[in-house]
Parts: C-alpha cells; structure tokens; sequence
C-alpha cells in the first residue's frame, strides 16, 4: 500500500516535472543554458565543472522566473515598445521627428541604419510617378579617335517597349542611378562610368578606352486625355549630353594600375 | 474567437488574479499566443527572401566580389555610407562561398531550423549584399531588408518550424510578435500614401495610368486601353489605393482593437480591407515588374492570420494530405 502511494507520488512528480520542462523550453535562453549545463556535464571537463554546470541552471531558472516578475514584464514590454521605435521613428516626416526627438539623434539613427541598409523612407511612385523615362546611351572614345557606341546604347534604343523579370538585370537598376539628375553633379554617375572604363579596358586590353561619352536619351508619357485624342503613348526621344569622363584622369588610371582581374590575365 | 491570451512566464493553472491594467498590457503586448500564425508568416516571407536570394545566381562574383567593375577600396569609397561583409572578403571564390552559406542559411530560416543563427546569418548575408553595391537595389530590395531586420529579431523558430518538431524549441510567443509586422506594413503604406503630394495622386488621378504606362518596368503595352479606362475607371482606382493606403494606419489600430477587446464577433474589417491590398498587389504584379513586391507584401499579410487560424489551417492542410496519401495508397 504505501508502495503504491509512493509509485504513485513518484509518477505525480515526473508528470509534473515533465510539464515544467516544456514550459521551460519555452524560454530559449533558458532552454540553451541548459543545454549547455548537460553537455557540459557529459565532457571529461564536466564533473570538475558541475559547480559551473548549477550555477548555469540556476541563472536559466532565474532568467525565466525574472520574466514574470514586475520589472521582467517591465522590461519585456520595453524592449517591444522599442522594437516598434525602431520602426514608427525614422518612418514619421522629418519636420515631426526632427522636432519631437532632436535633428541630431533622428540623423544619427539614419546613419546607423543606413550603414546596414536599412530604411523607412517608402517614395515608391511620389511625389508623382515620373513622367519621363530617362535611358543612358554611352559611347566610347578610342585612342585613333574612333567611337564605339557600347552596350548600354542597345538598351537606349530598344527598352521602350515592355519588360519582364528575364529581360532585366540589376544593372538596369544602376543605370537608372546613374542617368537620372542630368544637370547636377551625380557621383552615382561618376563611379558608373569609371566603372565603365574598367569594364571596356579589361575587355579591350591593347585598345583601352580614352573617354566614355554619357548622353541620356528621354521621352514623355503622354497625359491620358491626349492619348485618347489620338496622340502616340510616348513622346519623341530627347538627347542631352550629361557627363563625359576622362579615362586618363588620375582616380581612373589608379583603379586601372589596382585592377586585380587585370592582374589575373596578365 | 481569439484564444485567450495566456500571461508569460506563468501556467494557466498558477495564474494569479490579474487586474485590468495587467489583463491589458499583456493582451496588448506581452502575453503569450500559439507560435504557429507567426512560424506560418516566416515560412512565406523567408521563402519570397530564398527566391530573391537565388535570383543573383550566376551574378554573384560579377556583383560583389573583386571581379566587379567597383573593386577593393575603390567600392568602399563608391559606398562609404554602408557596411559589407564583401569589403573585406573580396576575392571571388570566397564571396561565393559566403553566398552559399547565406542560401543555406535562408533555406534553414524558411524551414526554421536552427532559426536564430540562420537567420542572422541570412539577415548579414542580405546587407552584405545591398552594402556592397546599393545601386543595383531598389524599393522592393529596400523592403526586403526591412521585413528581415524585424522578422531576425523574432522568435519564429517557436511554431511551424523544424526547430519546434525536432529540436523540442517549439513554446508560444508574446503577442507583440505578430503586431510587430503589421506596424511595420503600416509604416510602409502610410509613409508612402504621407510622401504622394504630387497632383497625379490628390487631384487629376492620374498616377496609376503613368506607373502602369512606364516603359522602364511595364509588362504589356496597353496605353491606349488605359487611357479609355482613365476617366471612368482607373481615377477611382487612384483615389482609393491613395485613401487605403493612408488608413492603413487606422486598420491596424482597429484590428489590434479587436484583438486586445476579444469580442466573440469579428467584424468583415480584416477581409475587406487586407483583400483590396491583395488585389491591389496582385494587380501591379500583372501590370508592372516589381522584383518581389508583391510577393513579399502578400506573405507578410500572414502576419493578420490569428493563431486560432493558423492551427484550423494547418490542421486542414493535413487532413488533406492524408485524404491524398490514403487515396494514393489504396489507388
């Protein structure tokens, strides 16, 4: 009889060690610093160890116990709140959290962020969609003075038509960077068409290219009511000389000179 | 009906009375729910990242590694405002030998196993990658970063994941996981519906007719139709994405009303508004190349689906694989 109790009481207790070990693992930094405890355990190091082994227990409990304490919940709800800052604060216009938290500190987080790319500024289609569509043609100039229209002119030729994922490329993307603000200076441009000087050197060792000429060609959308009047969908091509680089230039030679695909053919 | 929210970090049974401020902040915040809406929101938006991941295929040393046009020191100083992995591994064996941990990484993030570390690595992996060059990313890029910043700070690995099923990490999750995501949808469609001042968008409504009429990403040439549909149709259509996507921010507060408050009744608020967003995107996934937009958009529409929902749908779609397994069996 008081065997069975016994059994009984036993099996009580493992059921109810049972749940608490799966409410635990709902904790993970409880559950890893258990997990840690175990195998520590079961290394060579874990009998001198086993003072570590409790103590790595005993925080996992204490971790979680702290959650459900006041200042645990206190915290937790902290650390969501700040989460959401993290995204309602560089969303919100400037002139309100520049206002609300101080220039300084919403330009600091921009920057932080923006060194992993992160960003809450959504311009897609704004102010307006754009009414020009702004294409690069480029065009090479060699040594003997002749021009060579490069690869991107294609493109300037032939992209006013459609486009779908297998017709384009991310460098299509680069190109947009690159042709857009035609009368300031855009270092977006500048880095492009060095870049474009590397490329055609490499490609044409012997022959390297002297300047890359960059020309953006435009066209209008035509308004709806003018269409329907009969008007073609988009306007006649603008062309408008916007950037010419030197690739003899200092910055251009030094990039050449540290080319290492260069290196690699040579 | 929702279920009801359990307190964190206590078991039903020792739940000690609660007043009205606890009962709030933790239907509002911190209690616990079934983990499974929020693996099922993981599992799609990571695969939509897996896809846009594996989508640099072929590209990945020409992209990012020495082997690109902007090289070495030269693409640091091109992008001197980002961080990259990829300024100090260059060579290009090496970058794709970090890409291939970073796929493997997302693979295991969709399927959540070991989530934590796959994620952040997936997470490292992505702005290695926009860092290097940014200049071949853009807005739907800028949304996959953001998504995966929020989404690695989570604790999805909890439900509908390998993590859960193999590794015995499966538990809830606080609430404000799931709310994290529709705040951050919300911050996406406001900020966008605050920055569309133009007349196209307010006034003339216009907008629509020249996004679907750019020859820089249109997918058909139907700018004569769309110029017959402006006046009667798309002008509506303008001014009600601008109208939805400037309430968005209410929605969410409405929904989240309707969660904390846990009325027996659920208004058609949720259908109504989220399916106009589903038919929006699916509409400027036909008419437009977007990268992937959309598809990201609408997995992270998932982040709506309550846990109650979530077990009901995960419970049907077994059903129906075993109905299938059966028939295939006895056929």
């Amino acid at each position: 009889m008081t065997g069975e109790r016994a059994r009984e009481d036993q099996a009580r207790e493992d059921r109810a060690r049972e749940d608490r070990a799966r409410e635990d693992q709902a904790r993970l930094p409880y559950h890893y610093l258990l997990t840690l405890g175990r195998r520590l355990d079961a290394t060579p190091l874990g009998p001198p160890l086993l003072g570590a082994r409790e103590l790595l227990v005993a925080s996992a409990r204490a971790w979680r116990r702290s959650w459900a304490t006041l200042p645990g919940r206190f915290l937790h709800a902290l650390l969501a709140l700040a989460l959401a800052g993290l995204i309602v604060v560089p969303a919100l216009p400037t002139e309100y959290s520049h206002a609300w938290f101080g220039k300084e500190r919403v330009d600091e987080l921009s920057n932080k962020m923006r060194a992993v790319s992160l960003s809450q500024r959504w311009i897609m289609y704004s102010p307006d969609p754009s009414r020009w569509i702004t294409l690069l043609a480029l065009t090479e100039y060699r040594k003997d003075g002749t021009r060579v229209r490069l690869e991107e002119h294609a493109k300037a030729e032939d992209g006013w038509g459609t486009h779908w994922w297998w017709t384009k490329s991310r460098k299509d993307i680069w190109q947009y960077y690159a042709a857009i603000r035609r009368k300031r200076p855009n270092p977006n441009r500048t880095w492009f068409l060095k870049g474009v000087c590397v490329r055609e050197t490499r490609d044409h060792p012997d022959d390297p290219p002297v300047r890359i000429l960059a020309e953006s060609v435009r066209r209008r959308i035509n308004p709806p009511d003018k269409v329907r009047a009969g008007a073609p969908d988009i306007g006649p091509e603008q062309r408008e000389t916007i950037q010419l680089l030197d690739c003899r230039i200092m910055p251009v030679q030094n990039m050449l000179k540290d080319d290492p695909a260069r290196d690699a053919a040579e | 009906m929702t279920p009801p929210v359990t307190p964190p970090s206590e078991t039903p049974s020792a739940t000690p009375r609660r007043g009205p401020w606890r009962r709030f902040v933790d239907a509002a915040l911190i209690g616990q729910e079934d983990a499974t809406a929020l693996g099922m929101c993981r599992a799609a938006i990571v695969l939509v990242f897996t896809l846009s991941v594996l989508s640099h295929l072929g590209a990945v040393g020409e992209y990012f590694s020495d082997e690109s046009v902007i090289f070495g020191e030269y693409a640091r100083q091109a992008f001197h405002s980002r961080w990259s992995l990829f300024f100090y591994i260059r060579e290009p064996w090496a970058v794709r030998l970090v890409y291939a941990v970073g796929v493997l990484a997302h693979v295991c993030w969709m399927l959540g196993l070991f989530t934590r570390i796959s994620s952040a690595l997936a997470w490292l992996l992505w702005i290695s990658m926009v860092g290097r060059n940014p200049l071949l990313y853009s807005m739907p890029d800028q949304w996959h970063t953001a998504l995966a910043f929020v989404l690695m700070l989570l604790p999805t690995g909890r439900g509908f994941s390998l993590d859960a099923r193999w590794r015995g990490l499966g538990g809830t999750v606080p609430v404000w996981c799931r709310r994290l995501i529709q705040l951050q949808l919300a911050a996406l469609y406001v900020n966008a519906a605050f920055a569309k001042t133009g007349d196209t968008w307010r006034v003339t409504g216009e907008a629509i007719y020249y996004a679907a009429a750019s020859p820089y990403n249109r997918h058909f040439e139907i700018n004569h139709w769309l110029a017959a549909l402006q006046p009667y149709g798309l002008r509506t259509v303008t001014f009600a994405v601008w109208w939805w996507e400037y309430l968005f921010g209410l929605f969410v507060l409405l929904n989240w009303i309707e969660e904390v408050v846990g009325l027996r009744w659920r208004s058609p608020l949720r259908a109504l508004y989220l399916g106009f967003g589903v038919l929006m995107h699916v509409g400027i996934q036909l008419l437009l190349y977007v990268a992937w937009f959309s598809p990201l958009t609408l997995a992270a529409y998932l982040a709506f689906l309550r846990p109650d929902e979530a077990t009901r749908l995960r419970a049907w779609v077994a059903r129906r694989l075993a109905r299938q397994r059966g028939a295939k069996l006895k056929g």
